[in-house]
């Protein structure tokens, strides 16, 4: 078993291969009709050990066939979490962190940006454009009721984006709550400075718990953190296509302080008819307000020079940003044929807003006659996507052995009026304003550029062989299209078997097809192996696939463009794929032994190849190369009698990529762990959480390994590049808090977030040189509590 | 059974050969001439004694060679990856850019020069990089006669403890000489990279070489454990 074991992980590559299917069960061995199937929706645990989202139907953690990590209301109170980010950082296999300077907040899986598909209430709320999501305040976390976080790939049951792992947060409804909720809290320092967060929440039940509702609406805001950033690039190599060019530097000092301010207003809402239909929803608006922008320009606190000066000037006041989301759901459930076939019908609508204004920056400065930098560079990015669609699911119980789960999908992913502005800064030629008897050769032919502004209006601007439409405004200011509108319709049909041929054994094979009228067919295999050994000790083989389809800035992105960062996409690409094969062993012991209450004990190991990845190379997206990734989790907890709890988690994790060799933007381990002790008879919870995070690497420019290019100024080629080392952290998180006051009614809280102050850089997410230089600032220590009051 | 667990295993374990150890080259070039008809040049590295080709370019002008409206675009000198048998305009083709000759015009606003090329080769224990000039179409894998090269080292270019070490000699029979009033320290140690000099070839006086440019190569290894 061993050997075929190791020969799945070593094919995992190859599509064709499904080492579960090699292996056919004993038939002889079926289930006699009085045993019942060892994955049972009445399998009494606690809440932490059921999910979901594993096999579209309720089964447990320990039987589920994936690497799952189950996270209830009850531990992100006890643990403090702020986010779904903070979640994260505690599930082994996976990271939190930032990038562009704060403007993403994004879930890793097994070291990989964009790799997690992120649901909400079970509904896929990544945004096409970039297929990601930032995982901030925008999903409250007071209104969540668990977090099923799956390790690996899932692309058979949950299609788009499932590549390495699925994080499906489900909200609160009624259940949850009987009752008024209100809570206020404040908190203080340089993670997060001035914050201040309330929130209401009402849930009921009416005419004989027919009509179900449950209703949240929370509000947080603060004053950013205090960061340290390094302040020193005046302009620096765009990405590509722009050439790779020298970067400028200012040799003054150069880490300056930056705050930020912004604000969360998000609604949930769940109401419940008959158990059987079901509205639901998040209803989120946000705003940030950020001091530094993506190109690593301050943008707050310059001078104005005198003429002929050096210093630098203000672009703007700050980059007003947000990447809110809006989503309802409508769905029908219900259980006919006795119980043995169920029914789940679900239409939902979610929407995305995209503003960054200005996304990307260089401060003016007067460097001599360097006219690219005369009026600084500003674009600013502006859209709406969204998607619409549907999906059934079903399942079927057929005999003892063989429990069906099937449906399908079909879903539209749109994007209107997507724009950026930018500043004129290269000539361009506007055929219909030449002016024939003009002096100027070039205004003959109707060229203009930052010395010569086009009037104000809409113009017809040749790019290539072609006409496109560019509204410019006053001063050389311009605006255009930033992604096409385009509408990308996606179909599928899943179909898996949990089939149960021994009583201590369960096999599922599953397929999906995914067809779209962006990206060619997709069938997806995938099969599980699940080996009750004794008592409740699991073993599980895995084999999953997964897909990304292409980010729509890659396949639609306007590339008859004026603007000085421009891509060129490329409509075929093809879907990112990945395969793993897993095997994780996972037990409960030590159950009711003295003090203990249990044990349970998981470790797993999984090869994950990654193919078809799409690169921007030269400035064009391609399908280019592999990534194989080998990793490895374990996590442990024992709960005590009392309910005082430790445990214990944490990966280890290697990529090697076909382009750059071994992956080093992200650390090869994070070591996890924590603890609760419960006091004066349950009144008072202490708690301890923290993280090791392992050493990492950015590709940077070191600003002093250039020349001086003017008085005051160094240029840095692109061969002064170097691997700056981001040293190991240990972020510590300490809490407290006093429950069952007031009969129950009252709950005060209070933690100390890195509470060891540490000042910590995260490298950026591509291994890339040219744009941030210097790693992304992390947020130092910060307080916060709050109280929480029931009326029943 | 037994005897097809071990052929499942040995077929399984042909698939473990997924060790990538590719290398981003960067390249400075301060001045290379622009090809000449017929030829382009190639970039190879000298590993475990034998010379790598780490791929071909050709050097063309944006406006004479490769057509574009001088009204629109600045004057500058492109670096575009060439593969035998691409004929035409279609080696001016955007796809093939690989940066562009180094180039600092304040006046223009124009501050490029980078070239940056992701190489399949395992480069970490490169000593010795070198440009030749090959004829297109050449279907000898063996480089001609090198026009530059550079040698390599980690984190700090040979060449300048080479010109350190020139000057001290020079200085020492010569210590008054201005220019021996400052004898500048070697520069400060990059992490994570090879670098070099690139040197007209044949160096004819090593204490006064022609400086054509700079290498940087970022290896496939990680020092993160």
């Amino acid at each position: 078993m061993t050997l075929l074991f190791l020969a799945g992980v070593c094919r995992a590559q190859m599509v064709e291969i499904d080492p579960i299917e090699e292996e056919p069960a004993p038939r002889a061995e079926q289930a006699p009709a009085e045993q019942a199937p060892v994955i049972l929706e009445e399998f009494n645990v606690d809440a932490r050990n059921v999910v979901l989202s594993a096999a579209r139907t309720r089964t447990t953690i320990q039987e589920a066939p994936g690497v799952i990590t189950v996270i209830t209301a009850e531990e992100i109170r006890a643990r403090g979490h702020r986010t779904v980010l903070d979640v994260l950082r505690t599930v082994p296999g996976f990271e939190a962190r930032r990038d562009s300077n704060g403007w993403f907040d994004e879930g890793t899986a097994r070291g990989q940006p964009r790799t997690v598909l992120v649901l909400i209430n079970g509904i896929n709320v990544l945004e096409p454009l970039r297929n990601a999501l930032s995982l901030d305040r925008k999903i409250p976390i007071d209104s969540v009721k668990r977090i099923e976080v799956t390790s690996g790939p899932g692309g058979v049951l949950w299609g788009s984006n499932a590549l390495l792992g699925i994080v499906n947060i489900i909200l609160k409804d009624s259940e949850d709550l009987s009752g008024l909720e209100v809570t206020l809290g404040g908190g203080h320092g340089s993670g997060a400075q001035g914050a201040a967060k309330g929130r209401l929440a009402y849930g009921d039940q009416f005419f004989d718990d027919d009509l179900k509702l449950y209703l949240a609406v929370d509000f947080y805001s603060d004053q950013g953190a205090e960061l340290e950033v390094d302040a020193r690039k005046v302009l620096g190599a765009l990405p590509a296509p722009e050439l790779d060019g020298k970067t400028l530097f200012e040799n003054r000092p150069g880490v300056t302080d930056f705050n930020s301010r912004d604000w969360w207003l998000s609604t949930t809402f769940n109401v419940s008819l008959f158990d059987k239909l079901t509205l639901d929803g998040l209803i989120e608006f946000e705003q940030d307000y950020r001091q530094i922008a993506t190109g690593v320009a301050i943008l707050k606190g310059d001078l104005d020079p005198p003429a002929g000066s050096t210093e630098p000037v203000p672009v703007t006041d700050e980059t007003r940003g947000n990447d809110a989301i809006q989503l309802v759901g409508l769905g029908f459930r219900d259980r006919f044929l006795g119980d043995r076939f169920g029914l789940s019908a679900r239409a939902y609508g979610v929407h995305f807003t995209l503003n960054e204004d200005p996304f990307w920056v260089f401060p003016r400065r007067g460097l001599g006659n360097i006219s690219a930098l005369d009026k600084g560079v500003v674009i600013s990015l502006n859209g709406d996507v969204w998607r619409v669609g549907g999906n059934m699911d079903a399942d079927l119980q057929l005999g003892q052995s063989h429990h069906l789960v099937f449906g399908g999908e079909v879903f539209s992913e749109i994007v209107r009026d997507s724009h950026r502005g930018d500043l004129l800064r290269r000539p361009v030629l506007i055929p219909g304003l030449a002016e024939a008897g003009s002096d100027d050769p070039g205004a003959q032919r109707g060229i203009f550029g930052p010395g010569r502004c086009p009037p104000a209006g809409v113009r017809q601007v040749r790019v290539g062989d072609r006409l496109v439409p560019v509204e410019f405004g006053d001063g050389c200011t311009f605006d255009e299209t930033l992604v096409l509108d385009t509408t990308r319709t996606v179909g599928a049909l899943y179909l898996s078997d949990e089939w149960k041929p021994a009583r201590q054994v369960a096999l599922q094979p599953g397929f999906r097809v995914q067809v779209s009228d962006a990206y060619d067919p997709v069938a997806l295999l995938g099969g599980a192996f699940v080996w009750n050994l004794t008592g409740k000790t699991f073993l599980k083989l895995n084999y999953a696939e997964g897909f990304r389809p292409p980010e729509l800035q890659s396949t639609v992105l306007n590339a008859e463009t004026i603007s000085s960062v421009t891509f060129v996409p490329d409509p075929d690409l093809d879907v990112e794929r990945s395969q793993a094969t897993e095997a994780e062993i996972n037990t409960v012991i030590f159950e009711n032994v003295g003090v203990l209450k249990g044990v349970y004990l998981r470790g797993d190991y999984a090869y994950t190849l990654i193919s078809d990845l799409v690169r921007n190379v030269s400035g064009r997206f391609v399908n280019s190369g592999k990534r194989g990734i080998h990793s490895a989790e374990f996590l442990t907890r024992v709960d005590f009698t009392g309910g005082h709890e430790v445990w214990l988690g944490g990966h280890f994790v290697r990529a090697e990529d076909s382009v750059f060799g071994p992956v080093r933007n992200f650390p090869n381990y994070v070591l996890m762990g924590g603890g609760r002790a419960r006091l004066f008879s349950g009144h008072l919870e202490l708690s301890a959480l923290g993280t090791l995070i392992g050493a990492q690497e950015d590709l940077n420019r070191a600003p002093d390994a250039g020349s001086e290019l003017i008085p005051g100024f160094t240029a840095v080629d692109a061969t002064d590049v170097e691997a700056e080392r981001v040293d190991p952290i240990f972020l510590l998180r300490l809490g407290f808090r006093v429950l069952n006051l007031w009969e129950d009614r009252l709950e005060l809280s209070g933690f100390v977030y890195n509470a060891l102050d540490q000042r910590w850089l995260e490298p950026d997410f591509f291994f890339e040189d040219r744009v941030q230089i210097r790693g992304q600032p992390r947020e130092g220590m910060s307080a916060f509590g709050q109280a929480t009051v029931r009326f029943f | 059974m037994r005897l097809l667990s071990i052929v499942l295993a040995a077929w399984g374990l042909t698939g473990c050969v997924d060790v990538f150890r590719g290398a981003i080259v960067y390249l400075n070039l301060k001045s290379i001439p622009v090809s000449a008809e017929g030829e382009h040049y190639e970039l190879f590295a000298e590993v475990n004694d034998g010379a790598v080709s780490l791929g071909q370019f050709k050097v063309l002008r944006a406006i004479e060679d490769c057509g574009q409206d001088p009204d629109l675009v600045a004057p500058l000198t492109l670096v575009q990856r060439y593969d035998n048998g691409v004929e035409g305009s279609e080696i001016c083709s955007f796809s093939r850019r690989l940066g562009a000759r180094d180039e600092i015009n304040l006046a223009a606003g124009l501050l490029v020069g980078g070239v940056r090329i992701d190489s399949p080769v395992d480069l970490r224990e490169a000593r010795r990089v070198f440009v030749t000039v090959e004829p297109d179409g050449d279907g000898d894998p063996r480089p001609s006669v090198a026009v530059m090269g550079a040698d390599l080292a980690r984190g700090r270019s040979p060449q300048a403890a080479a010109e350190i070490a020139c000057l001290e000699a020079f200085c020492a029979s010569d210590p008054e000489n201005p220019a021996c009033e400052t004898i500048p320290a070697l520069p400060r140690e990059r992490r994570g990279v090879i670098l070099g000099t690139l040197l007209q070839s044949p160096v004819t006086d090593p204490c006064n070489p022609t400086v054509t440019g700079d290498v940087a190569i970022v290896p496939a290894e990680d020092e993160t454990f």
